[in-house]
C-alpha cells in the first residue's frame, strides 16, 4: 500500500530552480534514503514535504488523500493534519532550550490536547513520553535541559520528540552531519531500531554505509531531479547513471 | 485578514494624528465653563509663594484669588517653567500669568498685558565687600535669569560682555555666592526680599546700579476678552483701597498713575 | 531639623511622582513596544515603513523636545487641551495633572520606540530552526511565539532592557520641563526659594538607591533564567 506519493514537485528560489519536477512514492514501512551532492535538491525536497517550503507546483498525496496540490502561482494553505502526517528531525536538533527533555517531548501533544474534549490527559502524555525516552535510551535524562546533553543525546531527544506526534512518515535531514564521529553511532542505532519497529522513514544522509545498510530503497538526486532509484544493492553495487557513478566513486574514495 | 488588520491599524494611527476639536471659545466663557481660573506662576516672593501650610499667598496670589472670586470661579495656581510662559498661555494650559511679570515691549508682541499695577527695577547684586562698582558691571561676569527683564537689561542697557543665563533668579544669586559669576542682575522686588538674609546673608545690592523703570502687569493671551474684566477689577481694587493695603503688607510699589 | 523633615517630605512627594511616572511608563511602554515591534516587522510595507519612520523620529529627537511638544503643541495648534482629572479626590486629581498625563504619554511613546528595537533585535536573534521545529510539531504561529520564542527573547533582552529601565528612572527628571512636580523639580524649588543646594544631592541619593534596587532585581532575574542557554 502506497503511504506517500509525490507528483511533479517543483520549487524555485528566485530564478534558481532547485526542484525540477520530482516524482516519488513510498510504501508503508519502507525506509528510503536520499543521497546526492550538496545543491542537488535533496534537503529542499524534504523541506517541501514538511511544508517548511511551499512547492511552486506539484502534488503530495498521503494515504491516498491529496494533502497538498499547487499549480503555478498558487500558495495553498496546509492543514494541521497534513502537517502532522510528517515528522522531521533536523540536522541542528532544534530542541527548545528553555524546556527540559521531557517537556520538549510533551509540549506539542499537550498544546494539541488542550481544550479538546476526550483528548489525551497530561498523565497519558507523560507516560508516552517516558516510554519513548526509554526507547532512545535517555530515561534518566528526562529532567535535564538540552544544554546539559551531548549532541548525540540531543538528536535522540529530537527523534523521540518527533515520534510523540506519531507521524505517518518520519523524515531525517542529515541527522548525523553536525555530530562528532564517535556520536553518530548512537543516533544511527536508534534509527535502525525504528526500522525494526516498522516506521516509515525518509533519510537524507551522507552516511553511505548506513544508507546501504538501513534502507529498503535508495534515491540519488542531482540537479533537482531523481537521477537514479533502486535497492541499495542496485544503486551502490551497480549504478547505471554516469552521475551516480561519479558521485559514488568520489564518495567511496573518501571512505 | 492580516492585511486588513494592518490597514486598519495604519488608518487609526493616521487619524489620531489629525484629530481636532473646537477650542475657539471666548476666554471668559471657557473659564466660567471650566469653573476655574488657571493662573501660572513661579515661586517668587513676595508676589507668589507658599505659606507654612502650603497655601498660595503673596501680593499677586491674593489678587488672583480675589479676581477669580469676582468671576465666580475657583482659582487654581500652578507652577510653570518661566521659560515656557508664552507656550503655556497659547496652548491654553493656563489663563493668566500673574507673577510680578515685567511688561516688556518684546514680550508684548507675543501676549497681551493688563493695565500695569506695580513698578519694578533691576538691580545688581554682588558679594559683600566686592570691589566691583556700577561702572565695572559691564565687564564683569554677569548672571541673569534666562528670558527675564534682568537679561534684557544686561544685554541692552549694561551691554555686558560676559553674560551667563541661568534658569531662575535665585540661580543667578547662587552663581554669585559660588563665585562663578561676579554679579547678578535681578528684580529689585526679589532682591529686597531675599538679599542680605538667610543663605544670601553674604550678598548685597550694589549701590548706583539700578536699571530701568519697569512696570508689572498680568499676562493674557493675545486678544483675550478677559482683559476688560481684569482691568476693571484692578482699577476697582485700587479705588477701594484693597490694593494699597496689600502693597503695604508685601512691600510692593504700586503703579498708581496707571491704576487711576 | 525642621528643615530636614521639610526637605525629605517634599522630596519624598517628588519621588513618589517620579516613581509613578516610571511605573506607569513601563506598564504602557512594554506592551506598546511589542505592538510597534510587530508593526515595524510587518510584511505589509506601508505599515512597516510608517512605523519605522515613527521609531526613527522618536529615537532621533530629544525626549525633552517630545515632552514639550506633546504638552504644548495640541493647545498651540488648537487641537485639544490635555484633560484635567476631575474625580474630586484631591490627591488623585493633583497627582495626575494635565502635565503628568502629557509627560506620561510622551515617555510611554518614546520608551516604546526604544523597547520595540530591543524586542526586534531579540526576536531576530532567535534561530530559524526554533520556528521550524515548532511548525513541524504542528504548533500554530501564536503558540510558537508564546510557548517557544518568547522566553528565549526575554532572556536575551534582559540586559539591554535593564539598561533602558535604569535610564528611565533618571529620565523622569525631564518631566520638569513642563513643570511636573517630580523629584528634581522639588529639589530645584528649594534652590529657587530657599537657596539650598544640598536637597539636589539628596535627590541624587534617592535615584542612586532606587537604581541599586533595580540592579539587584535584574541580577536576580538574569540568574533565574540562567538554567538554559539560548
Amino acid at each position: 500500500m502506497k503511504i506517500l506519493e509525490i507528483k511533479n514537485l517543483r520549487k524555485r528560489f528566485g530564478d534558481t530552480e532547485v526542484l525540477k519536477g520530482v516524482d516519488l512514492s513510498l510504501q508503508k514501512g519502507e525506509v528510503l534514503s536520499i543521497i546526492g551532492s550538496s545543491g542537488g535538491g535533496k534537503t529542499t525536497l524534504l523541506r517541501c514535504m514538511n511544508f517548511l517550503e511551499r512547492a511552486n507546483c506539484g502534488e503530495i498525496v498521503v494515504n491516498g488523500k491529496t494533502v497538498y496540490s499547487a499549480k503555478e502561482g498558487e500558495k495553498p494553505e496546509v492543514s494541521p493534519e497534513a502537517q502532522l502526517s510528517f515528522g522531521l528531525v533536523f540536522q541542528q536538533f532544534n530542541l527548545f532550550p528553555q524546556y527540559s527533555v521531557i517537556e520538549n517531548l510533551m509540549l506539542a501533544p499537550k498544546l494539541r490536547a488542550k481544550g479538546k474534549a476526550g483528548g489525551e490527559t497530561v498523565d497519558e502524555i507523560r507516560t508516552r513520553a517516558e516510554s519513548l525516552l526509554l526507547r532512545v535510551g535517555l530515561e534518566e535524562k528526562a529532567d535535564d535541559y538540552p544544554c546539559q546533553l551531548s549532541g548525540g543525546q540531543q538528536q535522540r531527544v529530537a527523534i523521540a520528540r518527533a515520534l510523540m506526534l506519531a507521524p505517518e512518515i518520519l523524515c531525517f535531514d542529515e541527522p548525523t552531519s553536525s555530530l562528532d564521529p564517535e556520536l553518530t553511532g548512537e543516533v544511527l542505532n536508534v534509527i535502525r531500531s525504528l526500522k525494526d519497529n516498522g516506521h516509515t522513514m525518509i533519510i537524507v544522509t551522507h552516511e553511505m554505509e548506513f544508507a546501504r545498510y538501513v534502507s529498503d530503497r535508495v534515491v540519488f538526486m542531482a540537479d533537482g531531479v531523481i537521477e537514479e532509484e533502486g535497492t541499495p544493492d542496485e544503486v551502490f553495487g551497480n549504478p547505471k547513471s554516469e552521475k551516480t557513478k561519479a558521485f559514488l566513486s568520489v564518495g567511496m574514495g573518501k571512505l | 485578514m492580516k492585511k486588513i488588520i494592518s490597514l486598519i491599524l495604519t488608518a487609526v494611527i493616521l487619524c489620531t494624528l489629525f484629530i481636532s476639536c473646537d477650542t475657539a471659545k471666548s476666554d471668559v466663557q471657557s473659564v466660567k465653563d471650566a469653573g476655574k481660573l488657571v493662573v501660572g506662576v513661579t515661586v517668587y516672593p513676595p508676589m507668589d509663594y507658599l505659606d507654612d501650610n502650603g497655601e498660595w499667598t503673596g501680593f499677586d496670589a491674593e489678587l488672583a484669588q480675589q479676581f477669580a472670586e469676582t468671576l465666580g470661579v475657583n482659582c487654581q495656581i500652578v507652577i510653570i517653567k518661566w521659560d515656557n510662559k508664552v507656550a503655556e498661555l497659547n496652548s491654553n494650559q493656563i489663563d493668566l500669568i500673574w507673577n510680578g511679570m515685567t511688561a516688556s515691549d518684546e514680550l508684548g508682541e507675543k501676549i497681551d498685558f493688563s493695565v500695569s499695577y506695580a513698578k519694578n527695577a533691576q538691580v545688581a547684586v554682588v558679594k559683600k565687600g566686592s570691589t566691583l562698582t556700577a561702572d565695572g558691571v559691564k565687564d564683569a561676569k554677569i548672571a541673569v535669569e534666562n528670558g527675564s527683564a534682568g537679561a534684557t537689561v544686561a544685554e541692552e542697557t549694561v551691554k555686558g560682555t560676559n553674560i551667563n543665563k541661568v534658569g531662575a533668579m535665585v540661580d543667578a544669586l547662587n552663581e554669585v555666592l559660588a563665585g562663578t559669576s561676579d554679579v547678578a542682575i535681578i528684580d529689585i522686588t526679589m532682591a529686597q526680599s531675599v538679599v542680605g538674609k538667610g543663605v544670601y546673608a553674604d550678598l548685597e545690592i550694589l549701590d548706583g546700579a539700578s536699571y530701568g523703570d519697569e512696570i508689572f502687569a498680568v499676562g493674557l493671551r493675545k486678544g483675550s476678552d478677559l482683559k476688560a474684566e481684569l482691568d476693571a477689577f484692578l482699577k476697582a481694587k485700587y479705588a477701594d483701597g484693597t490694593m494699597t493695603a496689600l502693597a503695604e503688607k508685601y512691600n510692593v510699589g504700586l503703579n498708581t498713575d496707571a491704576l487711576k | 531639623m525642621e528643615l530636614f523633615i521639610e526637605v525629605f517630605s517634599k522630596l519624598g512627594n517628588g519621588f513618589i511622582i517620579a516613581l509613578l511616572l516610571f511605573a506607569l511608563t513601563l506598564i504602557l511602554a512594554i506592551p506598546l513596544g511589542l505592538v510597534m515591534c510587530f508593526c515595524t516587522m510587518s510584511k505589509f510595507k506601508p505599515l512597516s515603513l510608517f512605523s519605522k519612520l515613527i521609531v526613527w523620529v522618536l529615537r532621533g529627537t530629544p525626549l525633552m523636545l517630545q515632552v514639550f511638544a506633546i504638552f504644548y503643541l495640541p493647545g498651540l495648534l488648537k487641537l485639544f487641551v490635555w484633560p484635567q482629572m476631575n474625580t474630586g479626590w484631591v490627591w488623585f486629581d493633583n497627582t495626575f495633572s494635565t502635565r503628568f498625563i502629557a509627560a506620561l504619554v510622551a515617555f510611554a511613546i518614546n520608551y516604546a520606540a526604544y523597547f520595540s528595537e530591543i524586542y526586534r533585535g531579540g526576536i531576530e536573534s532567535i534561530p530559524k530552526g526554533q520556528y521550524e521545529a515548532g511548525q513541524v510539531l504542528g504548533l500554530t504561529k501564536k503558540q510558537v511565539f508564546f510557548k517557544i520564542v518568547l522566553l528565549q527573547v526575554i532572556k536575551r533582552i534582559i540586559p539591554p532592557m535593564s539598561n533602558e529601565i535604569i535610564t528611565l528612572i533618571k529620565d523622569t527628571a525631564l518631566a520638569n520641563t513642563i513643570a511636573v512636580y517630580e523629584l528634581i523639580f522639588e529639589a530645584k524649588e528649594f534652590m529657587t526659594v530657599d537657596g539650598l543646594i544640598w536637597p539636589l544631592f539628596v535627590a541624587g541619593g534617592f535615584y542612586l538607591v532606587f537604581v541599586g534596587l533595580l540592579t539587584i532585581l535584574f541580577g536576580r532575574l538574569e540568574k533565574k533564567l540562567d538554567y538554559f542557554k539560548a
